[in-house]
C-alpha cells in the first residue's frame, strides 16, 4: 500500500513538473528540484539545496545511465534540467534527454556557414558551456554566433538569429578574417537573454555584452567591454588600439536583480604584445587598457556600463579575467568574488566596482606581489623585451581558468579548480595575415613534473584555504558543485569523479571514467530521487602533453544517485 | 581547385627536395630541407614558428601550448619533410591547413622546418624516403 501511495505521489509529482513553462520568479529562484542556469542561480553559487544525497550515503551513489553525446570537440558544458529533461549543446547540436532514464528524446543540429575559419578554428568550433530555457524556450548559442531557440518539449525551431556582428573567415578566401565566436551558454533574465560577444583570440575584435529579445532574437542593447570615447578610461586606449583591443567576454557572467545589473569577466587586451599601439607595457600600475583582463558591471535595462575594474592593467601574460564572477552577501554588501588567471581572487563591491581585497590563492605567484589598497597590483615581474623568454607563474592558463567555483552558504566556503604551473613566455612582432593580427607571444606551459591540479575550499571571508585536493597531473578539473547535503563534487581533468565532505575535503566516493574533464556537474531531482549528472569527453586539456592523459574523442554524460 | 594546387606544389617541392636531399640539418638529424642548416632560415623559422605554429605546439614545440590538446610534439617529428610540408599546407588528423593561421610562402615554410630541425630529439627524422 505504501508503494502505491509513493508511486502516486512521485507520479504526481511529475505531472506538476510537467507541461511548465519557466517563468522569471524561476529564472530568479535559487535551484530547487529543477537545475535552470548553468551555473545553478543567477548569482553563480553553483549550490543545490537538496540533500537526499548527502556526506553520510554519498558511499553508495552509483551510476544510473550513461548517454553518448557523439561529440568530437571537448564537452565543455553541462546540463540543465527542467521538466524531468536535460538539454545538453556540443558541437553545434542541441540534445535533449530524459532525465529519468538517460534516454534521447530529441536532438537539433546546427549547420555553421561554409566559409567560418580564421585563427585557431579547433580552439573553439563545436563548443558551448551551456544552454538557457526561459518560458517554453530552450537557447543555445552557435559557434558563429546565431541564437538558436527551440520549443523545449519537442525540438521545434522557435527561431535561429545570426546576431549581426561578423564570425572569423577563411583566410584563404577574405581579405580581413576577424570575427566574432561564441563558446559560451547565454544567460536567460527577466524579459532578455544576455550573450557574451568575444573575438579576443581572432584578431581582437573588442568584445561586448549584448542582450537580445527572449521572442525574436533581435538585439536590444550592446554593451562594450572597452570604454568608448568619453567613457570613463577611454584614454587608456591610444589612438585606435581599442577597435582590435580584444576584451571579449568569453564566460557567462551573473546577475542581479534587485540592482538590474550584470556582472562579467573580460579576456585579455589584445595582441598579447603589448609593445604595439596600446601601449601597455611600461605602464604597471598606471591603469592602462580599462576593461581588458577585467571585471564589467552592465545596467541590464539600459546596456549602459556602470564601472569596469581592471584586474590586469595593460595586460602583457594572457591573464584574462573572464572566470564567472559569484555574488555573495559579505557583511551585508553584495560583494563580487572573482578568482582568476592571475593567482589571487579578486573581491569588489557590486555597486561601486570599489576594490576591496585580493587574498593570493595560488602557491606561487611571480609576476606581482599582491595588489595595493586601490586594487593595483604591486608588479614584481618586468614585461620581457620582444624575443626574451621568462618563466611566469601562474600560466596563462591560470590558477583559476575557466571551470567555473561553487559558494555554500552553510559552509561559507568557495570551492576552487586550480591549476598550479609556470609557462615559458615569450613576446614576439604581432604579424598580420587576412588583416588579423597574431597574438605577438609564444609560450609553453610546465614542465610536467610541477604541473598539478589542486581542488580547494577557502572560507569566503578572508580566502584562507580550508582544505586542498592534489593531483600530479596537468590540467584542472571541470569545476565545482556543492549542496546542502554537505557535500562537494567535481572531477580531475584524467576524469575521476570525486564526492567530497563540504567541510573538511574528505573523500567520501570516487569513480574513474578515465575522459577528459571540461564541465562541472549538476544535481537534480527527478521523479523523486536526487541525481548529480556529469559531462566528459574530448582531448586533455590545454598545456597538456597526450602521453600524460592518453584519453580521446567520445562524450558522454553520467547520472547518478544513490539506490 | 585549392586543394589540388596544394597538392600539385607539394609534389612539385617534393621532386624538388628529392633533387636536394643530399642537404643534411644539425648534427643529430637529417633533412631533406633544401635549407637545412642555413642560419639564417633557422632565425627566419623561429620568428615564423613563434607566430604561426607555436599557439599550438608550444614555444619549445613539445606539443604543449594552448590552442588544439593534444598537438603533436614536433621535436620528435618522424614522417620526412616532404609530409612535413603536405601537413602544414593541407592539415593533418585535426590541424586545418596553414594550422587555420593563414597561407604561407613555401620559403618560410622551409625556413620553420630548419628551424625545428635544430630542436628535433632523438629518433627524430626530416629525410624523405629515396
Amino acid at each position: 500500500m505504501i508503494k502505491v501511495i509513493l508511486s502516486m505521489l512521485i507520479f504526481l509529482s511529475f505531472l506538476t513538473k510537467a507541461n511548465a513553462d519557466v517563468t522569471n520568479n524561476d529564472l530568479l529562484a535559487e535551484p530547487g528540484d529543477d537545475w535552470l542556469h548553468t551555473n545553478g542561480n543567477h548569482a553563480a553559487h553553483r549550490f543545490s539545496p537538496l540533500n537526499q544525497i548527502n556526506d553520510s550515503n554519498a558511499g553508495n551513489l552509483s551510476i544510473d545511465w550513461i548517454y553518448s553525446t557523439g561529440g568530437q570537440t571537448n564537452a565543455q558544458g553541462p546540463v540543465i534540467e527542467h521538466d524531468n529533461m536535460l538539454f545538453y549543446a556540443q558541437d553545434n547540436q542541441l540534445h535533449a534527454i530524459d532525465a529519468i532514464t538517460g534516454m534521447n528524446i530529441w536532438r537539433y543540429d546546427h549547420e555553421i556557414p561554409e566559409d567560418f575559419g580564421g585563427q585557431f578554428n579547433p580552439f573553439f568550433t563545436g563548443k558551448h558551456r551551456g544552454v538557457a530555457i526561459a518560458g517554453s524556450t530552450v537557447y543555445m548559442l552557435s559557434t558563429e554566433c546565431s541564437i538558436v531557440a527551440l520549443n523545449y518539449k519537442t525540438g521545434d525551431e522557435v527561431y535561429s538569429y545570426k546576431i549581426d556582428r561578423p564570425y572569423p573567415r577563411q583566410f584563404e578566401t577574405t581579405a580581413d578574417g576577424n570575427g566574432y565566436f561564441c563558446t559560451s551558454n547565454p544567460v536567460a533574465i527577466p524579459g532578455k537573454l544576455i550573450v557574451p560577444m568575444n573575438a579576443t583570440d581572432t584578431g581582437g575584435l573588442q568584445g561586448y555584452v549584448h542582450a537580445h529579445s527572449l521572442e525574436t532574437g533581435e538585439r536590444l542593447w550592446a554593451a562594450p567591454m572597452i570604454p568608448q570615447p568619453g567613457e570613463p578610461g577611454a584614454d587608456t586606449w591610444p589612438g585606435d588600439s581599442r577597435i582590435y583591443g580584444g576584451a571579449g567576454p568569453w564566460m557567462a557572467g551573473t546577475y542581479d536583480h534587485e540592482l538590474k545589473t550584470y556582472f562579467t569577466g573580460t579576456a585579455n587586451a589584445y595582441p598579447w604584445n603589448p609593445y604595439g599601439e596600446r601601449q601597455g607595457a611600461g605602464s604597471e600600475g598606471n591603469n592602462a587598457n580599462v576593461g581588458a583582463a577585467a571585471i564589467v558591471a552592465v545596467d541590464t535595462d539600459t546596456g549602459k556600463v556602470k564601472w569596469r575594474y581592471t584586474v590586469v592593467p595593460g595586460d602583457p601574460w594572457d591573464y584574462d579575467a573572464q572566470h564567472t564572477p559569484i555574488l555573495v552577501d559579505i557583511n551585508n554588501q553584495t560583494t563580487v568574488v572573482q578568482a582568476n588567471k592571475t593567482g589571487y581572487m579578486h573581491y569588489l563591491d557590486a555597486v561601486t566596482g570599489k576594490f576591496l581585497q585580493a587574498p593570493q590563492i595560488a602557491d606561487k605567484i611571480t609576476w606581482a606581489n599582491g595588489y595595493d589598497t586601490d586594487g593595483n597590483p604591486i608588479w614584481s615581474q618586468a614585461v620581457p623585451q620582444e624575443g626574451v623568454e621568462v618563466i611566469v607563474w601562474p600560466s596563462l592558463l591560470g590558477s583559476v581558468n575557466m571551470s567555473p567555483a561553487a559558494y555554500n552558504p552553510q559552509t561559507e566556503m568557495i570551492y576552487l579548480p586550480r591549476r598550479e604551473a609556470p609557462m615559458a613566455y615569450t613576446l614576439e612582432k604581432v604579424q598580420v595575415t587576412s588583416n588579423v593580427r597574431n597574438l605577438g607571444a609564444a609560450f609553453e606551459i610546465g614542465p610536467d613534473d610541477v604541473d598539478k591540479q589542486v581542488n580547494s575550499a577557502h572560507n569566503i571571508k578572508d580566502g584562507s584555504e580550508a582544505w586542498r585536493t592534489e593531483v600530479n597531473k596537468g590540467g584542472d578539473s571541470g569545476g565545482m558543485l556543492t549542496t546542502a547535503g554537505n557535500l562537494t563534487i567535481f572531477s580531475t581533468q584524467g576524469g575521476q569523479i570525486n564526492v567530497v565532505n563540504a567541510t573538511t575535503g574528505q573523500i567520501l566516493y570516487t569513480f574513474d571514467t578515465n575522459s577528459n574533464s571540461d564541465a562541472a556537474a549538476v544535481t537534480y531531482l527527478a521523479n523523486g530521487k536526487q541525481h548529480i549528472a556529469f559531462t566528459f569527453g574530448g582531448l586533455p586539456q590545454f598545456g597538456t602533453a597526450g602521453s600524460s592523459n592518453p584519453v580521446n574523442n567520445g562524450g558522454v554524460i553520467v547520472s547518478l544517485s544513490v539506490k | 581547385m585549392n586543394k589540388l594546387l596544394n597538392y600539385i606544389i607539394v609534389i612539385l617541392l617534393y621532386t624538388f627536395t628529392s633533387i636536394s636531399a643530399h642537404a643534411v640539418g644539425t648534427e643529430s638529424v637529417k633533412s631533406s630541407n633544401p635549407i637545412s642548416g642555413d642560419a639564417t632560415a633557422i632565425e627566419e623559422g623561429k620568428t615564423l614558428y613563434r607566430a604561426n605554429c607555436a599557439y599550438c605546439h608550444g614555444l619549445r614545440a613539445n606539443g604543449k601550448g594552448r590552442g588544439l590538446p593534444k598537438s603533436a610534439n614536433l621535436r620528435k617529428f618522424k614522417r620526412g619533410y616532404t609530409a612535413f610540408v603536405s601537413a602544414v599546407v593541407n592539415g593533418y588528423k585535426r590541424m586545418p591547413a596553414w594550422g587555420g593561421m593563414g597561407p604561407l610562402e613555401y620559403e618560410q615554410i622551409n625556413a620553420i622546418g630548419a628551424y625545428l630541425e635544430t630542436m628535433a630529439k632523438e629518433g627524430a627524422n626530416w629525410e624523405d624516403e629515396e
